[in-house]
């Protein structure tokens, strides 16, 4: 086959070599235990979870829009609906994959299906993750299946549209409950908040569309996708945007407006404190500029500027994920001194600390490397799977 | 500020939200109530003794300079695996009591005897036999003896309270040479305390078990809250039934912290507070006259052409020199102390043509010279907080002074502030009752023992002052010494550790050490000797730092090639040929040593602790105590000459010392050292640490855990003008060495004034007695550690 | 009357002198590897432990013993998972070390810190093969599970007091029944005014804390001896 040329072996194959060296890491750091990460008793979730929380987001992202698109029948959109549940299926499971290193036992993970405590949002999301991961095998395999591969496009449309009306609740339900596992925790301050889920929700359209426009630039030729449908989503794209600034912005005009409270500790941390880089990183790369190219005369009708937006935003998302999450393992609630054991020790030096500092170790970082280049791998796939199941990809590969 | 409040400011808010904490914890408010009762049946709960089938269950003490805790020593499967406090004890031990368990199998263990192969202090060892060890050891002690004579031979032991170390080595050291040398002369700890007791009560006493009757309790240049962790339950006992505590102590100390003022003088100042407080006391005739005239000396005349007691002697030819003259008001003639109907307490006489006056006149003339001006400008502290402090002691009775083996006492001039001590509480009747006095300790030996470490005459023959180990040892002086023996103590223990260190390896040609791990004496010696853990060998705890006799049973096995002293002793006496002499068991040896109370190791381990004045037989004084309060002077006397308090201390007056309390200026200070004070600036005090007792405890994986490192405490304007921030690395110094350690910047210390810590092992750079100055206290060969000047710099 | 136990501690900070002994207790009691603390004395003043601190012009140097709360609503128990972390009938929060999946769920949820974690294989500091110290009846931890004080159950099971209640030298500890009102501990909270650590968080902890109290009036009264 044509695809299968040296060239087109070149890709797969470095993102084959990035999942292995992931997978080498993590036998590495199952045998030598989970002291080979930067984290400890006061930081006790790291790169993993973030990824993990910014995955989750990306494929709630992709299969919003894609079950958007079938829903208001949209036909522009529903050319790339399809792409849409690649990214979902890919970034899923890559969620699933990148808490198997987290955890210390994962041979113990089915305890939480076998016996798992209803009222634990992370008991809640597992579930619902993989029912998640279900519904989105079962539109891969509508789209791409033997089975109905023959089958009329309106009749497999009319089954997706109806499938949508599932998938689009249950994926902002998926994210929430991620949010929740954050939102939920009365013990920190700045996690504590009932505009957790829908932050979540708005940052992963956000993420979900940004790498949506990508793949679409990489297959624009083949899918034969016209310029004005790159408008047309960067406009959406900058839309949320705007929504994910403002719902920031909200949450940090409101406890720096109290000021006296708690959550104000790690406020003041990413205003001006240690996060402080991060987050204007993240408000300048992730918000101002990506939106800036996407309302401009110019720009937004470039779809080079609209990929380099989109790139932009998704790591603005990801800074935000790290945002929320660290700062507040990193201030305690009690934090007189000497603070809280580590969980390591060397002799003759202390395990206490009250400012706990965190920073991923080589093997975390190999670790969730190997994730996102599996992630790639499964939408690459998904990509070739489209290129010989679908019109119009069809109809180019027919064209060879 | 570096001074506490006489009043005190209180608000008491209900919770502990992390925004009010600091507020909250501000607070010193509240309602009384009494929990008295509910701690006591708290503790009857803790009487329950613990189930631990598996286990068998030994008693053992805890045998450092310290509080001697009781404790229970787990055994499963012939290994220490577990300690619980022994609930039939009065205390519960502390932190580095626990941290023994981890201790016993740490790898810092002296787990085999080693011979030097390196340089001295390389730290490159060879593993050896015990019988190499031994036969080297003796035949390296009898060429010693044989060629340049015995006290050529140094016997050098620590504080290891616990009776059996110390008296093998003293009777190994006796029967090996009768005439050894040993750095007996003074001490490192409390000679000043035990000489001023002495001279003006007759012997040393402790007041710890009577805390919480006190109204008032000072604590003088004393830190109970950490080095009498234990007791600390009758001191929040008497806090909570309405106790005062007041602290006096350059550093605001963990005691300091719990008191309702704190008194923050310059070092070595404190017999000025204590003249500027005698002085209120008379000058406001706070004094309890009756008890003054009738159990001190304080109306006996003394004669002002000398200076000196008038004795008898004095009077008629082979006259009494015990017998001293009081004026008779009635008959307006001196008369014998013994025979007075109405002494004077105050006056001038005169008596066979002799000028006298009694010793009370001669103490107000004194002390006036200590108004509230001059004691603010030598000590430091507002003189008006002082005359406050006077009123409130003199008007709290019973009030206590503890002053335990006190920091303050290790100055140039400890036993005139011991003595100012012992005036206060004389002048104000603060004896002979429940709460009062003035307390040294946690106990003392007041016990009948048998000597069993001297069978032979004088088991020394040059003795070295403490406190000069190593210029003695670098000059060679008393003798060129040929061996040191060297048992369970720590070589950073003595001042200017680094030139006994110095000393130690270049000037003695062999050095054996025998102690539980590689201290730093072990580092540097020739030949290291494992000794067996107190838990692994018998030994007997005999009223010392608490009042109690105690059995320390042998609970395992010594692990690894670890031997008891006892045993180590044993073999060499054989190879020395006087094996006849060491040929009792520990147990035997235990039951000699208390032949005359009646107890027997078997005994003690069937009844627990035994409470030394429960029965006449087991003190010296023939008294019987059911329980606490008792009373010292009540029922024991003053065994001094005249049998009273003596405030004009015979004892001192025979020594040809000033026989009378006064303030004199330390050494190393601004007005007797100006030059050095230059060079020098700021005062130098230790403290002791919740980590450790001395040097032991040091490689406690536990203790280190919550204390890490050494450090320096420094007040926030020294700082600043030395460009010192918190967490810095800096060099404290003066011309007996450097010590590199981190800052703590704060304002819980005097300015001038800076802390380190006792204990830290010479290798790890903050030995606290590179720095100490290595002179003594001037009647009792003391420790005047805290008599130091230093600088610090940024390292 | 009063339905089930509600087990609670009380902590007197008026005696409490910062010794760090129970805390070395409870380290040799449970067996806690190095680099673990279950309990650990906070000083709200000072920058190190044994350092003065100021507030509002004053020294001070206050000692705040903090351990697992046993919260009646406790976050850990709501956030597990697996419920590997869960509450028994008398309140104590209990932790299952062989359903822990080590996913540290409860260490998020946890607002005080109680909850420590073992990263790699617990180092016990003990150079001895087949030497387990302290209780026999505390189970022993594998790696990558999450711990925290259990108030002693073992203990109490038996009908002992938590070892760091036994071990305070200060008698800075009472235990008991916060449902009994007759109990010391309620006594001591009613009269002394005892309050819970970060209340704010509505954990409900079972842990009360008595605040320093000084000058009130002197109140003649001996105690017994030991007492
Ligand atoms: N944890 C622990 N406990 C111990 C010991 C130990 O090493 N560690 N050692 C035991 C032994 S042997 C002894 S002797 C006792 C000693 O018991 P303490 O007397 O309590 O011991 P120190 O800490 O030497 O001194 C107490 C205080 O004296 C202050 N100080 C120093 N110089 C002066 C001065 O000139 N004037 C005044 N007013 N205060 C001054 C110091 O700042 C210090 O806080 O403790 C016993 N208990
Ligand atoms: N800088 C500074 N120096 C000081 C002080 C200070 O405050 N600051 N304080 C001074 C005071 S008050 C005193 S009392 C002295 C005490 O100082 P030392 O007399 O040196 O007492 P320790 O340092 O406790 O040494 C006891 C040693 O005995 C060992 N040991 C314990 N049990 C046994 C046993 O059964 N057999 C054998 N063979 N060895 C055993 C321990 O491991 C330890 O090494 O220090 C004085 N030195
Ligand atoms: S170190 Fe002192 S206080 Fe601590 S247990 Fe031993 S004897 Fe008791
Ligand atoms: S043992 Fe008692 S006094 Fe010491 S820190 Fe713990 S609670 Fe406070
Ligand atoms: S203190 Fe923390 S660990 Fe303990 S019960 Fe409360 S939330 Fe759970
Ligand atoms: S770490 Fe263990 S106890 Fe904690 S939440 Fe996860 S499973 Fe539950
Ligand atoms: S109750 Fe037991 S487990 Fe909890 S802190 Fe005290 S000793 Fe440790
Ligand atoms: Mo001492």
């Amino acid at each position: 086959m044509k695809n299968l040329s040296l060239k087109g072996l070149v890709w797969p194959g470095l993102l084959a070599a990035l999942m292995l060296m992931g997978v080498a890491a993590w036998v590495y750091q199952y045998s030598a235990g989970l002291q080979v990460t930067g984290l400890s008793n006061p930081v006790s979730w790291g790169l993993y979870i973030i990824t993990f929380a910014f995955l989750v987001g990306l494929s709630a992202g992709g299969l919003i829009v894609s079950s958007l698109a079938y829903i208001m029948k949209n036909d522009s959109l529903e050319r790339i609906a399809p792409l849409g549940v690649i990214v979902a299926v890919a970034s899923i499971m890559g969620a699933m994959a990148i808490i198997i290193p987290d955890v210390g036992h994962p041979e113990r993970i089915v305890n939480i299906l076998l016996g798992g405590n209803p009222s634990s949002p992370l008991f809640w999301d597992i579930v619902i993750l993989i029912a998640y991961l279900a519904i989105g095998m079962v539109e891969w395999w509508i789209l791409f299946g033997k089975r109905w591969r023959t089958a009329e496009p309106t009749r497999k449309n009319r089954v997706l549209r109806r499938l949508a009306y599932f998938v689009l609740p249950l994926a902002i339900l998926v994210h929430s409950v991620t949010a929740w596992i954050f939102g939920l925790q009365v013990g920190r301050p700045f996690w504590f908040t009932g505009l957790m889920a829908p932050i979540f929700i708005s940052s992963a359209l956000v993420s979900g569309l940004g790498l949506l426009l990508l793949v679409m630039l990489a297959v624009r030729r083949s899918a034969k996708i016209k310029d004005e449908q790159f408008t047309s989503l960067g406009t959406l794209l900058a839309s949320f945007i705007a929504l994910d600034a403002f719902l920031l912005f909200s949450e940090l005009m409101t406890i720096s407006y109290a000021r006296g409270v708690d959550a104000f500790n790690v406020v003041s941390e990413l205003l001006t404190g240690r996060y402080a880089p991060f987050f204007w990183g993240e408000v300048l790369v992730g918000l101002v500029i990506p939106f800036l190219i996407l309302v401009l005369p110019y720009t937004r009708r470039s779809i080079q500027w609209i990929g380099l937006a989109s790139g932009l935003a998704m790591v603005g998302v990801f800074l935000k994920r790290m945002n929320i999450i660290l700062p507040s393992f990193q201030n305690l609630n009690l934090d007189y001194a000497p603070g809280v054991s580590l969980g390591r020790y060397t002799q003759f030096a202390s395990p206490f600390t009250n400012q706990p500092t965190y920073m991923p170790t080589w093997v975390e970082i190999m670790i969730t490397v190997g994730v996102l280049a599996g992630v790639l791998f499964v939408i690459t796939l998904g990509i070739n799977q489209a290129r010989t199941h679908l019109k119009p990809f069809a109809g180019e590969a027919r064209s060879a | 500020m570096s001074e506490g409040h006489l009043t005190n400011t209180k608000t008491a808010s209900p919770n502990l939200t992390r925004r009010s904490f600091l507020k909250w914890s501000a607070a010193l408010g509240g309602a009384a109530v009494l929990t008295g009762g509910l701690k006591a049946s708290l503790v009857t709960a803790g009487k329950k003794a613990m189930s631990a089938p598996l286990d068998q269950v030994f008693r053992s003490a805890n045998n450092p300079e310290c509080n001697h805790c009781a404790f229970q020593v787990h055994v499963r499967d012939g290994r220490i695996v577990r300690l619980a406090p022994d609930p039939d004890f009065y205390l519960r031990p502390c932190l580095r009591g626990y941290s023994r368990l981890q201790g016993l199998y740490s790898t810092a263990r002296l787990k085999y005897p080693f011979k030097r192969v390196g340089e001295r202090g390389e730290g490159k060892w060879e593993r050896i036999s015990w019988d190499e060890a031994l036969d080297t050891v003796a035949e390296k002690l009898a060429e010693a003896r044989d060629e340049f004579g015995a006290e050529t031979v140094l016997f050098q032991r620590g504080a290891v309270l616990s009776q059996m170390p110390g008296a093998m080595m003293g009777r190994f050291a006796n029967v090996f040479g009768k005439g050894v040398t040993t750095a007996g002369k003074g001490g490192l700890c409390c000679n000043a305390m035990g000489e001023a007791s002495t001279a003006m009560i007759g012997y040393r006493v402790s007041e710890i078990e009577n805390f919480a009757f006190s109204k008032l309790h000072i604590s003088w240049g004393h830190n109970p809250a950490v080095s009498y962790t234990p007791h600390w339950r009758y001191m929040a006992n008497g806090i909570e039934k309405g106790m005062r505590l007041v602290t006096i102590d350059p550093r605001f100390s963990e005691t300091a912290a719990k008191s309702d003022v704190w008194l923050a003088p310059r070092p070595g100042t404190d017999t000025a507070i204590a003249m500027g407080m005698i002085k209120v006391i008379i000058d406001e005739k706070l004094y309890d006259e009756t008890f003054m005239l009738n159990r001190t000396n304080m109306p006996f005349l003394v004669v002002e052409s000398t200076g000196k007691l008038l004795r008898e002697s004095d009077l008629v030819a082979e006259g009494d020199p015990a017998i001293f003259y009081v004026w008779d008001l009635a008959t307006k003639t001196a008369v014998k102390h013994t025979e007075v109907a109405s002494p004077a307490l105050s006056g001038s006489f005169e008596v066979n043509g002799l000028a006298v006056r009694t010793v009370f006149s001669r103490l107000a003339e004194r002390a006036a010279r200590y108004d509230v001006a001059t004691v603010s400008e030598i000590s430091g502290v507002d003189g008006n907080k002082i005359v406050l402090l006077a009123r409130e002691y003199a008007a709290s009775k019973p009030a206590m002074i503890n002053s335990g083996m006190s920091g303050a006492q290790r100055t140039t001039h400890g036993e005139y502030f011991v003595a100012s001590l012992i005036t206060l509480a004389a002048l104000t009747g603060n004896y002979g009752m429940a709460g009062a006095g003035v307390n040294d300790t946690a106990g003392v030996s007041h016990w009948p023992s048998t000597n069993i470490s001297s069978p032979f005459e004088s088991d020394v023959k040059g003795s070295i002052p403490a406190t000069k180990l190593g210029e003695y040892l670098w000059e060679q002086k008393p003798y060129p010494l040929q061996v040191v023996y060297w048992q369970g103590k720590g070589l950073g223990q003595s001042p200017n550790s680094s030139l006994v260190r110095k000393a130690m390896i270049e000037k003695i040609p062999f050095i054996v050490v025998q102690d539980n791990f590689m201290t730093d004496a072990a580092q540097i010696a020739d030949i290291v000797l494992p000794a067996a853990h107190l838990f692994e060998r018998y030994d007997l705890m005999a009223p010392s730092r608490n009042f109690h006799f105690q059995i320390m049973d042998k609970a395992a096995e010594p692990l690894w090639e670890a031997r008891s002293d006892t045993w180590i002793y044993t073999e060499l006496a054989k190879r020395l040929g006087f094996g006849d002499q060491f040929n009792k068991t520990e147990e035997e040896w235990i039951d000699e040593m208390l032949v005359k109370t009646g107890l027997t190791a078997q005994s003690l381990r069937e009844s627990g602790p035994v409470w030394m004045w429960s029965d006449a037989k087991y003190n010296k004084f023939g008294v019987k105590w059911d329980k606490p309060p008792f009373y010292w002077f009540k029922d024991t006397p003053f065994t001094t000459p005249s049998g009273r308090i003596e405030i004009h201390s015979v004892r001192w007056e025979d020594k040809e010392e000033d026989p009378m309390v006064d303030y004199k200026a330390a050494e190393e200070t601004a007005e007797t050292a100006p030059e050095l004070y230059k060079k020098y600036p700021l005062a130098l005090v230790n403290a002791k640490i919740n980590a450790f007792v001395h040097s032991t405890y040091q490689q406690m994986a536990w203790i280190r855990e919550i204390f890490p490192q050494p450090w320096v405490d420094i007040h926030e304007e020294d700082a600043t003008e030395r460009g010192i921030e918190a967490g810095d690395m800096v060099e404290v110094l003066n011309d007996r060495g450097t010590i590199k350690l981190k800052a703590r910047v704060h304002q819980g210390i005097r300015k001038g004034v800076v802390s380190v810590q006792n204990g830290w092992w010479l290798d790890t750079g903050g030995n606290a007695s590179v720095l100490s100055n290595d002179s003594h206290t001037k009647i009792s060969f003391g420790h005047t550690l805290n008599s130091t000047l230093v600088e610090v710099r940024k390292a | 009357m009063m339905a089930n136990k509600r087990l609670g501690l009380v902590i007197d900070l008026d005696r409490c002198i910062g010794c760090w002994t129970c805390a070395t207790a409870c380290k040799a009691e449970n067996g806690v590897a190095l680099g673990n603390w279950w309990n650990r004395i906070l000083n709200v003043e000072g920058a190190a432990t044994g350092s003065p601190g100021m507030v509002a012009g004053e020294v001070k140097m206050t000692n705040l013993p903090v351990q697992c709360m046993h919260c009646e609503n406790a976050p850990c128990v709501k956030a597990c998972p697996v419920g590997a972390t869960y509450k028994r009938e008398d309140g104590i929060v209990m932790q299952d070390y062989n359903k822990c999946i080590g996913c540290r769920m409860c260490m998020a949820a946890c607002p005080y810190g109680a909850k420590v974690f073992n990263w790699g294989e617990p180092q016990t500091g003990v150079s001895l093969a087949g030497v387990k110290l302290g209780n026999p009846a505390v189970p022993e931890r594998p790696r990558h599970v999450a711990e925290k004080c259990t108030f002693c159950v073992e203990r109490v099971d038996q009908g002992e007091l938590p070892a760091c209640v036994a071990a305070c030298p200060a008698l800075t500890r009472t235990f008991g029944d916060l449902n009994d009102p007759n109990s010391e501990v309620s006594i001591l909270i009613r009269e002394r005014n005892g309050s819970q650590l970060l209340p704010e968080f509505g954990t409900d902890p079972n842990i009360y804390y008595l605040p320093a109290r000084r000058h009130h009036p002197i109140v003649e009264k001996t105690p017994s001896y030991g007492g």
